[in-house]
């Protein structure tokens, strides 16, 4: 018996961990170490329509018990994927979640529709600024988030998860996601903020602001799910700061179906594998499944 | 002369994640020496070459330059300037950490006379392929920027140890000459001296040696020091602008030609 095994939006997951974007790139980087089929699923790193170089260095920097990162989207543009990295990832057994984003709501259906032969999932990145909404990232506007999923929703025949910002009002924004069609939720995306260089006397990203991932932010997190999971039915892939079985366990009471690890993975390139061994370890020694922990943590007393 | 290609390098072994041991921390001067049991890693750094390491309490690894190399041990150069370094030159021998490695594409095979131009302790990412110039034939020119006999002592205890002649530069005059190093270099290159030229350092440094070495017409290398997280390839913190398009520092680099960085 798998006790990890789960559905997700009609997929068999052999185990509930992916790799968050943003920090596995297109899993090449580290497909030397182990099979990328032995994780849940990699969720690439976010794809645009056209190439962007990203914001200026430094584009990191370390805080207490997290990370600032502000990379700028920094991506070679959804043809130069679609040529490359996305089928040779497919290759490798993966199952695929392709990140998407766009300036436009037109910019995110272009990409979803281009990645979708390659992608198990689509992951919409609704953080990003709408440029004809006064650069408001999307994920702050219920109606342009809307008008975005609805665009992409026409575009592909693979489920949509939206991923939701901390940063923005997320029970509004997922309510009118839901009307809008779409078929789940990803959160959370980083918390935005700041590190300051004494030495410089200024802001230490050369974007001046940056979004905080790790362990930081994970009580955050959990909450988020936790209240989501309360106003919806539709599954969610939860993450923020996850790096152990137990941190998985956490986001499964709250709610989630799959968590995701992502800043972990830089302290530790095995971090995925690894959760997901602890997590059938944990199962096994209370002979339980996944699946029986999902939302566990609502019931009452 | 064409430069020798970097894209040898490409062929490096595959890095994975190490358990070392520290064995030595040795104050010289504001820096360190650490001497680290690295078995199944130490042996297989080309020069330039580097790796992430682990700091206990700290969330990131700290990518750094190997500085030497032995059966199953390795040197690493640490000045105290963040939270993080600050914690690792106050480890006790005993602490194991994990270190990625081997990291990056180093310096290629040094052909004939080399001249260094460092300040600090990223002149660690130079002394393996000072070794090798040396064994190859090739003369060592070493400018190193120290504000003062202290500062030094990194570049003494290595180095000079190793019997490499050192040119010392201060900006008041305090240790070695006044000035910069890479006056040092432009004296060298202006008396016709055939040499590839390899810098690590500040980063105004390492632009103006380049700039040396393109105005001389010589090759010239610099090893960049970027922000990163991953030190993989996977994060894309460690951008750098080339000729060529942006890349990262951490698997086309840190060692860039000079003609290729967009400066």
């Amino acid at each position: 018996m798998n006790r990890l095994e789960v559905e997700f939006l009609g997929i068999t997951f052999p185990n509930p961990v992916v790799t968050a974007s943003g920090t596995f790139n297109f899993g090449r980087e580290y497909a030397h170490l182990y099979p990328l089929s032995r994780l849940g699923a990699i969720t690439t790193k976010g794809v645009s329509p056209r190439p962007l170089a990203g914001a200026p260095t430094p584009r990191i920097t370390e805080t207490p018990m997290g990370m600032l990162n502000a990379i700028g989207l920094e991506n070679k543009g959804v043809d130069a994927y679609v040529a490359g990295e996305l089928p040779w990832l497919k290759e490798q057994g993966a199952r695929v979640i392709v990140n998407v984003f766009g300036d436009t709501p037109a910019d995110f259906a272009l990409v979803a529709g281009k990645v979708s032969p390659y992608a198990d999932l689509i992951e919409v990145n609704l953080s990003c600024p709408n440029v004809h909404g006064g650069n408001l990232p999307f994920a702050h506007d219920p109606e342009a988030a809307a008008a975005v999923i609805r665009r992409v929703k026409d575009a592909t025949d693979r489920p949509v998860l939206a991923k939701l910002s901390p940063n923005g009002p997320i029970l509004p924004v997922a309510e009118a996601l839901e009307a809008a069609g779409v078929d789940g939720f990803s959160l959370i995306n980083t918390l935005l903020g700041m590190r300051m260089d004494l030495e410089r006397k200024r802001p230490v990203l050369g974007n001046r602001q940056g979004g905080l991932s790790g362990p930081a932010i994970k009580p955050v997190a959990v909450r988020l799910v936790y209240e989501l999971y309360r106003h919806t039915d539709r599954p969610i892939l939860g993450m923020g700061g996850v790096s152990s079985a137990e941190d998985a366990l956490e986001f499964a009471l709250a709610g989630a179906r799959l968590v995701a690890v992502g800043t972990a993975t830089f302290a530790d390139p095995y971090a995925p594998l690894r959760v997901a061994r602890e997590l059938e370890e944990y199962l096994e020694s209370r002979n339980e499944r996944w699946e029986d922990w999902i939302g566990a943590g609502h019931t009452p007393a | 002369m064409t430069p020798p290609s970097l894209e040898l390098a490409a062929e490096r072994p595959r890095w994975d994640d190490y358990e070392l041991t520290l064995l030595e921390s040795e104050p010289l001067g504001p820096h360190r020496r650490l001497r680290l049991a690295a078995a199944g890693l130490a042996g297989r750094f080309a020069p330039g070459q580097f790796l992430n390491l682990s700091v206990p309490g700290h969330l990131l690894r700290r990518p750094l330059a190997v500085a030497d190399q032995g059966s199953g041990w390795l040197e690493l150069f640490v000045t105290p300037f963040g939270p993080g370094t600050r914690k690792l030159v106050g480890l006790t021998p005993g602490v194991r950490l994990r270190a990625l490695g081997p990291l990056g594409n180093g310096f290629a095979e040094p052909a004939g006379d080399v001249a260094l131009v460092s300040a600090g302790a990223g002149v660690a990412a130079l002394l393996m392929l000072a070794e090798r110039a040396r064994a190859g034939g090739g003369s060592v020119y070493v400018f190193h920027g120290a504000p003062g006999a202290e500062d030094a002592e990194l570049v003494a205890a290595s180095y000079e140890a190793r019997g490499f002649a050192v040119s010392y530069y201060s900006e008041d005059g305090s240790h070695g000459r006044r000035g910069l190093p890479t006056e040092g270099l432009r004296e060298l290159l202006a008396a016709g001296t055939a040499v590839s030229v390899y810098s690590v350092g500040p980063y105004a440094l390492m632009r103006a040696a380049a700039r040396l070495a393109i105005e001389y017409g010589r090759p010239g290398y610099v090893s960049l020091d970027v922000h990163m997280a991953c030190g993989v390839g996977a994060c894309l913190s460690c951008a750098v602008m080339t000729r060529q398009g942006q890349k990262r520092a951490c698997v086309d680099g840190p060692v860039f030609e000079a003609r290729e960085v967009v400066w």
